[in-house]
């Protein structure tokens, strides 16, 4: 609705104040017309129509119920504009025959607006003139519904948020209020919130309670926030509060206000960052430890390999000296078992560096297109010696040539490695078959035997480091050998797995590598 | 090993590891008596002592202080054309041995196989031209 309003006010703060307020709201432009007097009001008056005047009761030619009686007289509806602290000015103004009052600074520009619109409909539907008494009737009725239409609104807003709120006066302290979702936070019911005042305070756990009071008593000088736990049937409830305490003149009641929130899930997810940081420290230390203990196998296994090569030259002079000088059995058999050991150490050594090299991912691997068939061959050709001493029959079971993307040397260290494993654990009569078999895109390298065979809860841990399984001491070992082919087999593409039938029943090893792809084998 | 008399010639062992350059120079006057055995600890010691000394046999640690091995190899092929190169690796792989096909010498494993070692000294000491 379009409104046509005249502003009495003598004082230019406030016209401009009210203006502004008005000319803020939305809806349909108002005009807006002002007077600082009432003679100039009049004037106003008597030139134009206004749908709706709003006036200051005080101005320089006309005080207070004067001012109404002379502009209600004139005709169209006067709502009383009050300045003074004295909260009968209004009604006395209405009795006298204005429409409504609103004080100065009350209200919202848009409830300003809705006061003068309704001042101005109150005259459209009854246009017979009220009496002042039943103007004042109409007025408290339709201020008391807009209370309660606020209250309704205040109340679903305080049952449907999240936040619990609880509204106390102080001096004692006295609950005056709790929504559902602080009865809910605090596992208590309005009732017995309001029966007992303390009863929220004595829900948080004792741990916690001597920090929130504080914080409560802070609160006396400013707005405060803590953090505490009540118990609740799912365990401990983090809840965050923020308590205010105000007093809205010197004089009157204090009140404090805790409004609370459930961070649970919040505290929650902090503690867990918590523990992530600290796990990734760890694993970083971790992995500091391995790799100085890495570094350090590397080390000392080079180290310790240095005085093998002195010591097998000095153990062959020795032998050759004997040879030249004394010719006596006992001392070449000491050089000879001299020797073994030495060249025992010497493997091991090797072993560690290897394991070493592939922890730390420094081996390198020279890959390129390698004849299998060849490669294998090559290897039973030099296991053959090993397996005529064992008294064992070494067969090999060749296909035409094989190509595969594979580094030749790591290859050949892992069927010698696979087949003097063969051969060791094979009592004399027995039979390793190497054989080599391309299938789909891979080819699969099987090592069998007919030796001592390996029980079936064992076989799972056989290529982890220093691991031994069955009499550890019937044949030399580190327990490295199966690891480091594993890592060797693996780090070119392949895969490598053992089986067995079950102790004396023998085992075969499966390498699986892969071929090369048939346009390469071309280029 | 009997003494193998007829193994002759000069060989020069380079090796940071004075334990090692004794203990082999021990062995060879053992079984290879009429071989004379020069030792160096240094790619510039074996270097100098190459240009003075007529060497049949150039032995090698290839990782060494003070130079690489691979580098010393090189300069003594050139300094000494007619020698025959043997280099002892501790990490003998691929790449050594690809680089010791082309390179024309030979690669050793580290420890020391005494044996294998003497026997390819007398190969090499036999081939000379």
């Amino acid at each position: 609705m379009q409104l046509k309003v005249l502003l009495v006010e003598d004082s230019p703060a406030d016209e401009e104040l009210t203006l502004l307020a008005l000319r803020r709201t939305s809806g349909p432009p108002l005009e807006l017309r002002t007077a600082g007097t009432l003679a100039a009001a009049l004037k106003l008056l008597g030139q134009e129509t206004f749908d709706v005047v709003l006036c200051d009761l005080n101005l320089p030619d006309s005080q207070g119920l004067e001012t109404v009686r002379a502009l209600v007289a004139v005709g169209p509806p006067v709502v009383a504009h009050t300045g003074t602290v004295d909260e009968s000015v209004g009604p006395a103004a209405v009795a006298t025959g204005a429409d409504d009052f609103v004080a100065k600074g009350s209200v919202a520009g848009s409830r300003l607006r809705s006061i003068l619109q309704f001042a101005v409909e109150r005259r459209r539907r009854a246009p017979v003139q009220q009496t002042p008494t039943e103007r004042l009737e109409q007025l408290v009725a339709e201020r008391t519904a807009s209370l309660q239409d606020a209250t309704s609104l205040l109340r679903t807003v305080t049952n449907n948020v999240d936040a619990g709120i609880l509204l106390g006066q102080l001096d004692p302290f006295r609950i005056l209020f709790v929504n559902p979702a602080f009865e809910h936070l605090f596992n208590l019911s309005a009732a017995k919130l309001l029966a007992n005042n303390m009863a929220w305070v004595e829900a948080i756990l004792p741990d916690d309670l001597d920090a929130v009071l504080a914080k409560f008593a802070q609160a006396q000088t400013g707005p405060t926030t803590s953090r505490f736990r009540v118990a609740s049937p799912d365990g401990p409830r983090w809840i965050a509060a923020s308590t205010r305490i105000s007093q809205e003149r010197s004089d009157g009641p204090r009140y404090m206000n805790v409004v609370t929130t459930d961070v649970t899930a919040e505290v929650e997810a902090e503690r867990l960052r918590g523990v992530a940081v600290q796990r990734e420290a760890e694993l970083a230390s971790e992995r500091d430890a391995n790799k100085f203990k890495s570094d350090f196998l590397n080390l000392a296994a080079h180290e310790l390999a240095n005085p093998i090569s002195p010591i097998r030259l000095e153990v062959a002079s020795l032998r050759a000296m004997n040879t030249a000088l004394y010719h006596d059995g006992r001392i070449s058999d000491l050089a000879d078992a001299m020797d073994a050991n030495l060249r025992r150490l010497g493997g091991l050594l090797q072993d560690m560096r290897q394991v070493g090299r592939l922890q730390t991912k420094t081996l390198t691997f020279n890959l390129e297109e390698t004849d299998l068939a060849k490669l294998c061959s090559a290897a039973v050709a030099s296991l053959r010696g090993l397996a005529e001493q064992a008294g064992l029959d070494l067969a090999y079971v060749a296909p035409p040539p094989t190509m595969a993307h594979v580094d030749a040397n790591r290859c050949a260290e892992v069927l010698l490695n696979l087949g003097s494993n063969a051969i060791k654990y094979t009592p004399a009569g027995g039979r390793v078959v190497v054989k080599l078999v391309p299938q789909g895109n891979e080819a699969r390298i099987s090592v069998s035997d007919t030796g001592r065979g390996i029980a079936a809860e064992d076989i799972p841990r056989l290529f982890t480091p220093f691991v031994r399984v069955g009499d550890e001491k019937a044949a030399p070992g580190t327990g490295l050998g199966l690891y480091i082919c594993k890592g060797l087999v693996e780090a070119q593409g392949g895969t490598i797995a053992l089986s067995s039938a079950g102790l004396g029943k023998g085992t075969t090893v499966l390498v699986g590598l892969p071929l090369a792809a048939p346009a390469a084998a071309e280029a | 090993m009997p003494p193998n008399d007829d193994a002759k010639g000069t060989v020069l062992f380079v090796d940071d590891d004075a334990s090692i350059t004794t203990s082999l120079r021990a062995h060879l006057a053992w079984v290879l008596p009429r071989v004379r055995v020069l030792t160096a600890a240094s790619a510039a010691e074996g270097l100098a002592t190459l240009g003075k000394e007529k060497v049949d046999v150039i032995l090698s640690d290839y990782r060494m202080p003070g130079g690489d091995g691979a580098q010393f190899l090189a300069d003594a092929a050139r300094v000494a054309p007619t020698a025959r190169l043997i280099a002892f690796s501790a990490t003998p792989d691929e790449f050594l041995i690809t680089k010791g096909r082309t390179d024309n010498y030979a690669v050793l494993s580290k420890p020391v196989d005494p044996d294998l070692l003497v026997h390819m000294l007398t190969r090499k000491l036999a081939d000379k031209g």
